[in-house]
């Protein structure tokens, strides 16, 4: 089991943050996207390989325009 | 009319002591924030960190001042062509001539995020693009151990106070609704701009200081 924001998802073995994606029906419209697991941010650069442990807390945040 | 007179440090000090307590203005005044970008977010956050009386401001932007940034960003008229790191040094000074302040006129990219913020105690994230919202935050949480971020997403439009929330844990907040975006229609504004601005500093002085009793 995963938690994502808060909400229980099935775990698998060997997922990545894409996977992941696929999953929750996340399509990456928004160009700018912060994933933490356990309070570590994941860079972009690491989705592709970074599998995913069991009981992982993940945040999925989107970073919208304006400042 | 305008007065004149010149205050000093220690008389400044002295106001923050009575007014925050001793042992808060001492704390702030040893602590240094970084603000990336100074738009609406960053130049009012510069603000609100002068009036609480930090210690130290490291201002990071690469723009002038517009007239059309006057609708939401703490310039004034006589700001318009300057860089925006020096207007807000003068409104700075004006409050407080006695914060430090370290200026740079300067892109902020994945590779000169680090030496840009590596001596700061925190960072409130104040850009207007999400991608480069997005490269900051993971430059300062993946290449620090402790430098915090606070970051501004959905301040679009007006009203809907209640929506504008505080999100994320840790090194990382989120402050906005984190849906208005800005696009055609949907505008920065200064009621929200300056509303997540201080939701950011009041975050940045929660984390610094310790939790309010």
């Amino acid at each position: 089991m995963i938690n994502v924001n808060d909400k229980p998802y099935d775990w698998l073995q060997g997922m990545n943050i894409y996977n992941l994606f696929k999953i929750l029906g996340y399509k990456l419209e928004k160009p700018a996207v912060l994933v933490t697991i356990n309070e570590t941010v994941i860079r972009r650069s690491e989705w592709e390989g970074f599998y995913i442990p069991e009981n992982a807390e993940i945040t999925v945040l989107n970073l919208l325009r304006g400042g | 009319m305008a007065n004149s007179r010149s205050f000093t440090i220690a008389e400044i000090s002295e106001t923050h002591n009575i007014l925050h307590t001793p042992e808060i203005a001492s704390k702030l005044k040893r602590l240094t924030i970084g603000i990336a970008g100074l738009g609406g977010l960053g130049s009012n956050a510069a603000v609100s960190l002068a009036r609480t009386g930090i210690g130290k401001l490291v201002l990071i932007d690469f723009d002038k001042v517009e007239l059309s940034n006057l609708n939401r960003q703490a310039y004034f008229l006589e700001h318009i062509g300057m860089y925006k790191t020096e207007a807000t040094c003068d409104i700075i000074r004006r409050i407080n001539p006695f914060i430090s302040i370290e200026l740079n006129q300067t892109t902020i990219t994945a590779g000169n995020c680090m030496k840009l913020f590596g001596n700061v105690d925190l960072v409130i994230e104040a850009v207007d693009g999400a991608e480069t919202k997005e490269m900051i935050i993971e430059a300062i949480l993946t290449e620090s151990d402790t430098i915090p971020v606070i970051a501004g997403s959905g301040m679009a439009g007006y009203g809907k106070n209640s929506t504008i929330i505080e999100s994320g844990s840790g090194r990382l907040r989120i402050m906005g609704d984190g849906v208005s975006e800005v696009a055609p229609g949907i505008p920065l504004m200064a009621p929200r701009v300056s509303i997540v601005a201080n939701m950011q500093v009041n975050a940045a002085l929660e984390i610094l200081l310790g939790e309010w009793k």
